[in-house]
């Protein structure tokens, strides 16, 4: 809520003048459309053939652009922090988005991931508004608000009813967009599957071709939806996979259509690893008295009395003191934590604490990080058993992007970028300013360099 | 010195004479809606020992109503729009605070917080068809109107009040116009109840719009009577104090409209009252008992959930009974039975139970197969395990109850150009509350059909 975006508004005006007359020495500017694929892991384009995938439109960026072997993430690897990592080049700790649904402990809030105001650093919409470059966007996240992105159908969540259609149109600006391309497209109610990513791109085709935005950010969740649900690689997000090819071909030839210059580009926030077992973490903490619990009652859910330590859950965990000065109680955490890992049964990979935590550039303020082995995920419960076999194999994400299962896709080709460039693994943060330097822009805050996408001369 | 503004209005005026005829009694119109306000706190005031100088003030210049009978069920929501249109929540499409939704989705259902969501013509649109400047801070299912010029509206999509100051910036009318009024007047927290200012905030606000945009109508929704009442019951220290507070909101609101127009009508009304209560009728267990609703089986430390259903409770302080499937005349006779037992003992509270023909009186509730509606003291709860009967450990306050019940009455005062002084209008029908705002706007209402209440002086006269 400090990077308030009437600030970057007054930052528009001023600089509008000075960076119009900069950018129209760039020459090499071009539109660019980003594209998101929730969960993609890049296995699934460069090892196509061999997965038996059909996805023409991905493969082309292998012969015809250049692309990253994978992407490491942030920390941790998740939807949010990873897609504003994606357009600010900065890593949760600087941008300030630290989880899919920091509010909340247990269970689902509805705030996930909605607002601009949000996000504490530059980001390539607000750099292309500087530049004078006009913005549209369909379902990227955090961006509800955002004064820098004039045409923009924010994700918005969670897509529990057709009332969140509702919501969507309030959050959708200028007011009344939704509302009018519902008139002509039909309803954007959607769910994860598949058909939720036709809506988006019946949608985003709407505004590309309707507004020709300079800069155009795209994202749709099928694969992760089913991957989530099946496992990667399973059948369904292998059709998930290919269904998606399909949508963002569309997308590409409609920006295509508009500025055959384009510079498109191709981006997921992370991979998904097959998940068997869910480890409770909470329970050893219960059991050592660290987390207090009111009597259970059946048919009542269990409420917490009183914790000295709040346990994350996920593929990593991030534990938080009550009173972080509480030495006695972290002494405590440490000896618990590291007798858990002692045990291989309990699939944790490693413990993160003191100094080591913050490097991490994510979990900021936790005392602890728990980083799991791919196949175990750090469960919810705070009573019953401590591992638990869950009854399909599912697939998750938010490992430490050590795990290069974890690994994000980046594929890029257009107007000076060079043709069938393997990048090998890049580091996530590099994304950002190489759309910057394709779109003309500079970003503010990302602290990384480009990456080396672009042919000689430019 | 002339202004262009009133050289303009010097213009305009002999034309508006004659466009408006004899309906325009008032270019302007204020509308306050104090949530949860029995009309007592003002009415009785000395007696209660309440200072509220400026909604007295109401009642010796302008016209007011004894108490306004509400509509079904008698909460926030349907009422505000019921103020809004003049149509009953049957029509309006608003039909309690949340939506009734099949419980076996165990989440919780959507609040009617869209202006898509009311099916009627507001206020808002019939003083937009006529070319006004509308503005609204707060009032209830704005969110998304084209007809509100300006609109800061209730907005709460999450259960946090962080999220949904941000949603409500988003959601304010026009584009940013929530943002740069923060710019000027600091942080709006109008949506956070655990502040102590947050009407105080929605004032301040309303008082900036009046002022800078000068709209012809604005609605303001003021909530510190109602959440008071409902934490320590109607009339007690708290609530009094609440509406004390509110009273002079009241007046700092009414100064800025009259010092935008001094002609402007300023209405103040409120949504419902309420009635201090000390019970719960878990409704939900019998059905349980009786098959109506199966639960998955109740394990320690997990919320029960609803696994299937045949009749489902949909409550306010009183409840419609739902059924799955309305042709089911097996289980309509078993709810029927159930409900009836349960009335038979007074010690549930229960005042009566409506079925068919009753319950479309009621124009609320479409679809219930029955009401359930309960004396004042006891509400319907919805809880899947535990007793029957809670007893609450202190008196809170409701609402929720059949608009026949006097406690649940709403407020009405009007005042201004006009206005007949010193009108007391005894008990009047919350229909009556739009097309009365409409004629003072000099604007016509599609959908209401209650007829005006006489306030206006010159009909007074007549």
């Amino acid at each position: 809520m400090i990077r308030s975006t009437r600030s970057s508004a007054c930052a528009t005006a001023l600089l509008g003048l000075a960076l119009s007359a900069l950018a129209a020495t760039q020459a090499s500017a071009a539109s660019v459309l980003l594209i998101s694929i929730d969960a993609l892991s890049p296995d699934y384009v460069t090892k196509a053939d061999s997965l038996g995938l059909k996805v023409p439109n991905l493969r082309r960026f292998l012969t015809e652009g250049s692309y990253a072997q994978g992407v490491r993430g942030v920390v941790p690897t998740i939807t949010c922090p990873s897609h504003a990592t994606l357009v600010t080049g900065v890593t949760p700790a600087k941008h300030g988005i630290y989880g899919n649904d920091p509010l909340k402990t247990d269970g689902y809030s509805a705030a996930l991931c909605t607002f601009a105001s949000d996000v504490k650093a530059d980001a390539l919409y607000d750099a292309a508004a500087r530049a004078g470059i006009e913005t549209g966007s369909v379902g990227w996240l955090n961006t509800a608000g955002a004064t820098t992105v004039k045409y923009n159908l924010p994700h918005v969540e969670p897509y529990e009813s057709e009332i969140t259609v509702k919501y969507q149109e309030a959050m959708a600006t200028p007011p009344g967009l939704l509302t009018g391309l519902e008139a002509e497209l039909g309803g954007y109610y959607q769910d994860g599957t598949e058909a939720g990513s036709e809506i988006r791109t019946r949608f985003a085709k709407a505004i590309i071709s309707r507004y020709k935005p300079g800069f155009m950010m795209f994202h749709i969740i099928a694969v992760d939806h089913a991957a989530h649900a099946h496992g990667p690689w399973s059948d369904e997000a292998k059709k998930a996979v290919e269904h998606e090819d399909a949508m963002i071909g569309q997308v590409i030839e409609t920006a295509l259509a508009n500025d055959p210059d384009t510079i498109v580009a191709v981006t997921s926030d992370h991979g998904q690893a097959p998940i068997t077992r869910a480890f409770n973490l909470r329970v050893p903490f219960v059991e050592a008295g660290l987390i207090e619990l009111e009597p259970l009652v059946p048919g009542r859910q269990v409420k917490v009395r009183d914790a000295k330590v709040q346990v994350g859950g996920g593929a990593s965990a991030a534990i938080r003191l009550k009173d972080p000065s509480d030495a006695a109680t972290r002494a405590k955490v440490s000896q618990l934590l590291h007798a858990l890992a002692a045990d291989p049964q309990n699939g944790i990979d490693r413990i993160v604490e003191g100094a080591d935590v913050e490097k991490l550039g994510g979990y900021a303020g936790a005392s602890f990080v728990v980083g799991m082995k791919p196949g175990t995920v750090v469960g919810g419960d705070y009573f019953g058993s401590k591992l638990v076999d869950l009854p399909s194999v599912a697939g998750t994400h938010g490992y430490l992007p050590e795990q290069s299962i974890m690994n994000a896709s980046f594929f890029i080709r257009g107007k000076g970028i060079e043709a069938g460039r393997n990048l090998g693994v890049v580091d996530m943060r590099r994304i950002a300013p190489t759309l910057a330097q394709a779109l003309g822009v500079k970003l503010k805050d990302a602290d990384q360099p480009s990456l080396p996408v672009f042919a000689a001369g430019r | 010195m002339t202004t262009p503004r009133a050289l303009l209005g010097g213009l305009a005026a002999p034309l508006l004479l004659l466009l408006g005829g004899a309906q325009a009694e008032a270019k302007s119109v204020l509308m306050i809606s104090i949530d949860g306000m029995n009309p007592q706190y003002v009415t009785e005031a000395e007696a209660r020992g309440l200072k509220m100088p400026n909604l007295r003030r109401f009642m010796v210049e302008g016209a007011y109503a004894s108490g306004v009978r509400g509509v079904t069920p008698t909460v926030s929501w349907p009422s505000a729009v019921a103020l809004m249109t003049g149509t009953p929540p049957a029509r309006s499409g608003v039909l309690n605070n949340e939506r009734f939704e099949p419980s076996d989705r165990n989440k919780p259902a959507g609040v009617y917080l869209y202006a898509r969501d009311v099916k009627t013509d507001t206020l808002w649109d019939a003083a937009a068809r006529a070319g006004l400047v509308t503005a609204n801070v707060d009032q209830l299912a704005s969110v998304g109107s084209p007809s509100v010029r300006y609109d800061i509206p209730r907005y709460e999509p999450t259960g946090w009040a962080t999220e949904n100051l941000k949603a409500t910036e988003v959601a304010s009318r026009p584009a940013n116009f929530l943002q740069e009024m923060e710019a000027r007047l600091g942080p709006y927290n109008g949506v956070d109840f655990d502040t102590p200012d947050y009407d105080a905030t929605r004032a301040r606000f309303a008082v900036d719009i009046l002022r800078t945009r000068k709209p012809q109508f604005m609605s303001v929704h003021l909530s510190g009577v109602d959440v008071e009442a409902h934490a320590h019951a109607p009339f007690s220290p708290e609530a009094n104090r609440a509406a004390e507070g509110v009273d002079g909101l009241v007046g700092q609101l009414r100064a800025a409209a009259l010092a935008a127009d001094p002609d402007a009508v300023v209405v103040v009304v409120s949504d419902h009252g309420q009635a201090p209560a000390t019970r719960i009728l878990n409704l939900r267990i019998p059905f349980i008992e009786a098959g109506l609703i199966r639960i998955e089986p109740p394990a320690p430390g997990r919320a029960a959930r609803v696994a299937d259903w045949k009749a489902d409770v949909w409550a306010a302080a009183g409840a419609a009974i739902m059924l799955k499937d309305p042709a089911d005349a097996a289980t309509r006779a078993k709810v029927g039975e159930v409900l009836h037992r349960l009335a038979a003992d007074p010690a549930n509270g229960i005042a009566r139970i409506l079925e068919g023909a009753e319950i479309e009186k009621l124009q609320g509730f479409p679809g219930a197969a029955f009401v359930v509606d309960m004396k004042s003291g006891t509400t319907v709860g919805s809880a899947l395990v535990g007793p029957v009967l809670v007893e609450r450990p202190a008196p809170v306050g409701v609402h929720g109850y059949l608009p026949d019940n006097l406690q649940m009455d709403a407020s009405f005062f009007i005042a201004g150009k006009g206005i007949a002084a010193g009108r007391n209008l005894g008990r009047v029908d919350m229909l009556q509350v739009a097309p009365t705002v409409a004629r003072a706007l000099g604007v016509k209402l599609k959908d209401a059909t209650a007829p005006v209440l006489p306030v206006f002086a010159a009909e007074g006269s007549r």
